[in-house]
């Protein structure tokens, strides 16, 4: 077991879908940050050095993941809807923001747009 | 308005109450239909096989819940791998062949032996295991011991090799050739049977079973220091070769010791010690397995000891490096620097290693004691490389004798945007030292009829196929293996039809 | 008596056969072209009956395509060389008379008091030296042997050279009749593509087929087909033993024989089919039926595939084989099937007579 980021991973696991654990890295970001710390991309966490772990984390945690991410992204909408945008008030309303057409197939937006937003 | 008579028995219905029905009272006709409650449950027919239907139950088709099933637990991690890269070299139930001749250094320069085939020695299995010679479904499997057919190109190799061990003015010659064919052609076989030769003549072998192995990205990579540009070590991959150079040539190595000083090992490698335990220096400890690989290099292309060690020399053998699918070489890798950018395969400081080998040697041939360098490339199943493709063209055009100045030599299409890096690599000038053997071209292409014909006895004779071994079955079997490619010929050999 | 000999056939069937006898001298022949035709017209040439062999074909509806009975009695006397004892033919036809053309060729003057339409006939036929044949190619042949002869009293060695090897080359052609190289001996059912692979081979590779990707049942068969050829060879159970398989361990050398005896061997005999009121009231009866060879095989195939299913490896071919050893060693649930089937089948044999009855009353 190998900890990232005060996370534990199992030793078996890709360092690449380790990484896209985190809310807020995804396939490019993560490859980005293996290329950093010259990790190869079929690298298990096992395989990894101490020292590429302690970079890892100390990468980590510079980046705005996780809840950092997640609060800002519910400010900004927020922001958007005390400002009384077009955005804030779709967003308000549940609505499709990026001006989709809102009479059929807004299930996802319905799902999602809101002010605060589940993330 | 509702009538007083039932519709269907035209009997007087009795005026039911106009109450509310109590929601205990059992069955709830439809509110429209005009018979009495009971009278209706009576009717009722029963319908034994539906199911009691429920109300507010739906009715439209419902999946069925997957029910778990126990399955059993799958094979524990690295079985699967082990059984599909397992490699068997013999089948207790085939027929043996018969005074059947071992390949050794006697029997590599005989030309009678052309079309027949040779056994590989038995002692020599276990070094050809561990330096990766055999691949899977190569159809060892079906015969009592593995055999390789002589044919002329291997007779020729063996001349060659046989030229640099003895003495005269062949001795000490660097031979270099690459080795192209479609599949199943055999040049893994034929780099099998330079190995082999090799060992008989008690040579160093480096090899690369997989050349691609190292470009996938799925090795560790580490940028060397003080290079510019910058090199990457592969450390897994070279301490993966050590462990190879260390269980196939144990008997060369233990007898050879270090003869020089180096510095960058100071603290492990001392002169005097047996060429084996440098190697293990680096199998150990992955971290500078690169270092030691660079060692050990060093001491075995030395041509004489280095001052106030003269004690601890000996002289060293030649050297054979065998690589297996060398246009994976010629690309980016799967490896990214930090800034995100691919990095070239030539980048790779072991990459590079057996390429500039390639290239004559500075003041002395690339590998001074002699040996050969045998790189093998599939035209069929490769990465497309354009500037491969035009370096390959370059290099038979200059084997052929045509000037590189001249118009007729194959210059890459400008517009193709053509990897200089590659073209330069095999842009092989000729070797200034007589004892460097310019780089050359080798197709395998089909074994010729006689061959086919040795090889089809082999068949015949392991029991396997049992067909009379005539002209014509012989020269229909090389028709259909689109003209002897050896591959195929295996296939139908192995084929079984009807006997006649 | 001319011979029944159509030569129109006989022209066409110049090229396969090339009876030397008749036609040497066509093939011999520098314009075998114009040969051809000018033989054609001659031989189609009516006036020419005499002395050329006769089409048998009857010129008109009344005549007859039969010689003379006399004609035909001496003609069979000449070819049987019997005669009586006293010296008499001994045909009766023979004894009968003579033919009149005999007595004419005979008798100088009886020709002169001949009917008018015989005396017509020998006035309309051709002088004597005229030839049913074409003597022009003849000739052309005459002038290019004269003229090589003066080629060659000119002294000019390589225009005889030529010449000899031109000889040579028609005298080996000559010699040499027939096709260039032998004829294939009656060719083995395996050439054809369709019959290469052992039949039981064919059939369980047809079965192991799915969607039709027959290229990848083949793959699948080759590994089975090795897998029997490198596994050890199977223990006999005494139980089951295999048919006519007296060496066990002889089988892994020939893998296609090990699989035809698997199959051969677990094969069941019959199957069993359900006759609906038979015994009255529609109530089914079942009844033993005999199977024909390939139905055995199929079902012995279809078996040996179903049994190895239940198997965990993951792939079907390593599994297929591994359930073909397992019956050759007698461990399989395929033998328990048969056996069952069979066991069901002695149960029920009463029933074919039943079979039989109705068939009888329904005729």
């Amino acid at each position: 077991m190998v900890f990232i980021l005060g996370v534990n991973f199992p030793e078996r696991s890709l360092v690449k879908k380790s990484l896209e654990n985190f809310f807020g890295i995804g396939p490019a970001t993560s490859a980005r940050l293996m290329a950093r710390f010259y990790i190869h991309p079929t690298c298990k966490v096992a395989q990894l050095a101490n020292k590429q772990v302690l970079d890892l984390t100390a990468a980590l945690s510079e980046m705005r993941i996780e809840n950092d991410l997640r609060r800002k992204v519910l400010d900004d909408i927020k922001r958007m809807r005390e400002t009384g945008s077009n955005r804030g008030r779709r967003h308000a309303l549940g609505l499709p923001v990026r001006g989709q057409r809102s009479q059929n197939n807004i299930n996802t937006a319905i799902k999602l747009n809101r002010v605060d937003r589940k993330l | 308005m509702v009538p007083s008579f039932c519709g269907t028995c035209l009997s007087r219905l009795r005026p039911t109450p106009r109450v509310l029905p109590s929601l205990t009272s059992a069955p709830r006709a439809a509110p429209f239909h005009t018979t009495a409650v009971l009278s209706s449950v009576l009717m009722k027919k029963k319908n034994r096989d539906a199911p009691a239907k429920k109300y507010r139950e739906r009715t439209a088709f419902r999946m069925k819940k997957k029910r778990h099933v126990e399955r059993p637990r799958p094979p524990p991690a690295g079985e699967r791998q082990a059984l599909r890269k397992r490699i068997v070299l013999s089948n207790p139930n085939a027929l043996e062949v018969k005074d059947m001749k071992d390949l050794s250094a006697d029997t590599m320069i005989e030309a009678r032996l052309r079309g027949s085939v040779l056994g590989l020695p038995m002692p020599m299995l276990d070094q050809l295991r561990a330096s990766g010679a055999f691949k899977p479904h190569q159809g060892w499997a079906i015969f009592r011991r593995p055999g390789t057919v002589m044919r002329s190109e291997t007779l020729e190799m063996g001349k060659n090799f046989h030229e640099i061990t003895s003495e005269g003015a062949g001795k000490g010659k660097v031979f270099k050739r690459i080795i192209s064919g479609v599949r199943a052609s055999g040049k893994t076989v034929h780099l099998l049977q330079a190995m082999t030769m090799a060992f008989a003549k008690k040579w160093v072998v480096f090899t690369v079973p997989e050349a691609q192995d190292l470009v996938i990205g799925h090795t560790t990579y580490t940028p060397i220091s003080g290079t510019n540009p910058t090199l990457y070590a592969q450390a897994d991959a070279t301490a993966a070769l050590l462990s190879r150079v260390i269980n196939s040539n144990r008997d060369v190595l233990s007898g050879l010791t270090v003869s020089r000083e180096h510095p960058s090992l100071r603290s492990t490698v001392k002169p005097g010690m047996k060429l084996t335990e440098l190697a293990t220096v680096g199998t150990t400890d992955r971290a500078i397995a690169w270092t030691v690989f660079q060692a050990l290099w060093t001491e075995l292309t030395a041509t004489s000891p280095a001052p106030s060690l003269e004690k601890h020399f000996q002289p060293r053998p030649p050297i054979l490096v065998t690589v297996d699918g060398l246009a994976h070489w010629m690309k980016n890798t799967e490896y990214r620097t930090p800034e995100f950018q691919p990095i070239h395969a030539h980048d790779l400081a072991f990459v590079n290693h057996f390429l500039s080998l390639l290239k004559p040697g500075f003041e002395k041939p690339s590998l001074p004691n002699g040996g050969a360098l045998v790189y093998a490339l599939s035209t069929s199943n490769k990465p497309s490389v354009y500037a491969l493709d035009v370096a390959l063209k370059q290099l038979e055009a200059r084997q052929a004798g045509v000037d590189p100045k001249s118009p007729e030599f194959p210059q890459p299409d400008p517009y193709a945007n053509a990897d200089i890096r590659v073209i330069d690599a095999l842009n092989v000038p000729k070797p200034k030292d007589a004892k460097e053997g310019a780089l050359e071209v080798q197709t395998l292409g089909g074994l010729t009829r006689e061959e086919t014909r040795g090889y089809m006895e082999y068949f015949a004779r392991s029991g396997i196929m049992r067909e009379k071994v005539s002209e014509e079955s012989v020269s229909e079997k090389w028709t259909l293996a689109a003209g002897g490619v050896i591959g195929e010929l295996e296939k139908l050999g192995k084929r079984v039809r009807v006997a006649a | 008596m001319p011979p029944r000999l159509n030569l129109f056939t006989a022209r066409k069937a110049v090229p396969i056969i090339r009876q030397p006898s008749i036609h040497n001298s066509v093939l011999n022949r520098p314009q075998i072209g114009l040969t051809c035709l000018n033989k054609r017209y001659n031989s189609s040439d009516p006036k020419s009956g005499n002395q050329n062999p006769k089409s048998s074909t009857p010129s008109g509806p009344t005549q007859d395509p039969l010689p003379h009975v006399s004609e035909e009695a001496a003609a069979m006397e000449k070819i049987m060389g019997e005669k009586k004892c006293d010296g008499t033919p001994a045909s009766p036809e023979l004894e009968q008379g003579t033919p009149v053309s005999e007595i004419l060729q005979r008798d100088e003057e009886a020709k002169k008091h001949m009917p008018k339409v015989m005396q017509d006939q020998v006035r309309n036929s051709p002088p004597s030296g005229s030839r049913s044949f074409s003597t022009y190619t003849r000739f052309a042949q005459e002038m290019q042997k004269q003229n090589s002869a003066g080629a060659s009293g000119s002294a000019d060695p390589s225009v005889e050279l030529v010449a000899n090897m031109i000889t040579d080359v028609s005298n080996q052609a000559a010699e040499k009749q027939g096709l260039k190289f032998p004829a294939p001996e009656s060719l083995p059912a395996s050439e054809n593509f369709r019959e290469r692979y052992d039949s039981v081979l064919k059939l369980f590779t047809n079965m192991i087929m799915k969607s039709g990707k027959l290229t990848r049942a083949q793959r699948n068969m080759d590994t089975i087909l090795d897998h029997l050829r490198t596994a050890p060879a199977p223990q006999p159970n005494p139980r089951r033993r295999l048919i006519s398989t007296p060496n066990y361990a002889a089988l892994p050398l020939n893998p296609v024989q090990y699989l035809n005896v698997i199959v051969n061997s677990v094969a069941p005999l019959l199957k069993i089919k359900s006759y609906s009121g038979l015994a009255g009231g529609g109530r089914a009866l079942a009844v033993p039926e005999p199977l024909r060879l390939p139905q055995r095989r199929r079902l012995a195939i279809k078996w040996i595939i179903d049994a190895s299913q239940k198997r965990r490896d993951s792939k079907l071919a390593n599994r297929v084989a591994q359930e073909i050893v397992a019956v050759a060693e007698g461990r399989s649930s395929v033998w328990d099937r048969r056996e069952q089937l069979h066991k069901i089948a002695m149960g029920c044999r009463a029933n074919i007579a039943l079979v039989e009855i109705r068939s009888k009353t329904r005729r």
